[in-house]
């Protein structure tokens, strides 16, 4: 579970405070790391974005509002930061699941069968970035919708449409995980 | 380790899927509501739909977290310190030093003039003798 905002003094923030900011870094950059991972499919390409979040939420910092809560800006930063390095480097057309392809488990052999997590992790990767982010801050990371619009910059409407389409493209690339795997053990 | 949940989302009516969709997120009306509630009651593809998002949001919703590995954060921030902290830190300093060296120069300023003031003036005329 995600630490509270109200545990942070955003007023400290806001004059970034090295210390202050230091324990908002320990207490959401692993979640951070995690979505990112998820997102595009890639722990080092994570890895960067993570730092990439931070660098650029201290930098911020002096220009938010008083009323600030750091977990939905700093995923709005996140997902933002993912997208235009997604759009630079375009990793999701070259490596539909991000470099880790060759890290795949064989599929071949029984003990490295896909685990559910796996092939959801998969299926997360090999969709639009922008309908990735929409499930996993909905459902994983339990933002509400009202915040979902704010970190997506969308109205509510087009919110439900991307979720809607979201759940249809996430269900097609899950059932083509599911047919690699049933032909790898096949 | 074996799959447990396989994700089938099945075909719903076509002018009812978002509404489903939506209805799933609690973002549909009351009217709305009735409407998809009504016609799960009756329709078995929409149903089968339904159920399919119901699992998708399951597994999704149950990915597992990661312990933090310490190790790597404690890098990353000593690089974030580098590239935004340090910088701001540094600039602060500089600004706050700039404040006291003009707080200062304008101190000296006010001590040489008030030393100046204390001082008897040099008169450039000559005294009269009597």
């Amino acid at each position: 579970m995600w630490e509270s905002d109200n545990q942070f003094n955003c007023e400290a923030l806001r004059r970034q405070d090295a210390l202050e900011f230091e324990r908002l870094y320990y207490a959401y950059a692993p979640a951070l790391r995690l979505y990112l991972t998820r997102l595009c499919g890639d722990k080092e390409a994570a890895s960067d974005l993570v730092q990439e979040t931070f660098v650029k939420a201290f930098k911020a910092l002096p220009q938010t509002r008083p009323d600030l809560k750091p977990r939905p800006w700093l995923y709005k930063i996140a997902t933002n930061t993912a997208h235009s390095s997604a759009r630079l480097l375009r990793w999701k057309r070259i490596l539909p699941f991000g470099d880790n392809t060759s890290e795949r488990p064989d599929p071949t052999s029984f003990e490295n069968c896909y685990a559910e997590t796996e092939m959801v992790e998969h299926a997360l990767a090999a969709i639009k970035p922008d309908y990735a982010a929409a499930l996993l801050l909905h459902w994983r990371e339990g933002f509400s919708l009202d915040e979902l619009c704010q970190i997506l910059g969308v109205s509510k409407e087009n919110l439900k449409k991307r979720l809607y389409r979201a759940k249809k493209a996430f269900s097609a690339a899950y059932l083509k995980e599911a047919a690699i795997q049933e032909k790898g053990g096949a | 380790m074996s799959i447990r949940t396989r994700i089938t989302l099945g075909e719903p009516h076509p002018h009812l899927g978002p509404l489903i969709s939506s209805y799933q997120d609690n973002c549909t009306t009351p009217e709305e509501t009735r409407i998809v509630e009504q016609h799960l009651r009756e329709c078995e593809g929409c149903q089968n739909f339904y159920a399919g998002l119901q699992q998708m949001r399951g597994v999704i919703t149950e990915l597992p977290g990661q312990l933090p590995d310490l190790e790597q954060m404690r890098e990353e921030f000593r690089r974030i310190n580098a590239r935004a902290i340090y910088p701001a830190e540094l600039k602060k300093a500089v600004q706050k030093r700039s404040k006291i060296s003009d707080y200062l120069g304008q101190d000296a300023a006010d001590a040489d003039s008030a030393a100046a003031d204390s001082e008897p003036k040099a008169s450039t005329k000559p005294k009269r003798r009597n």
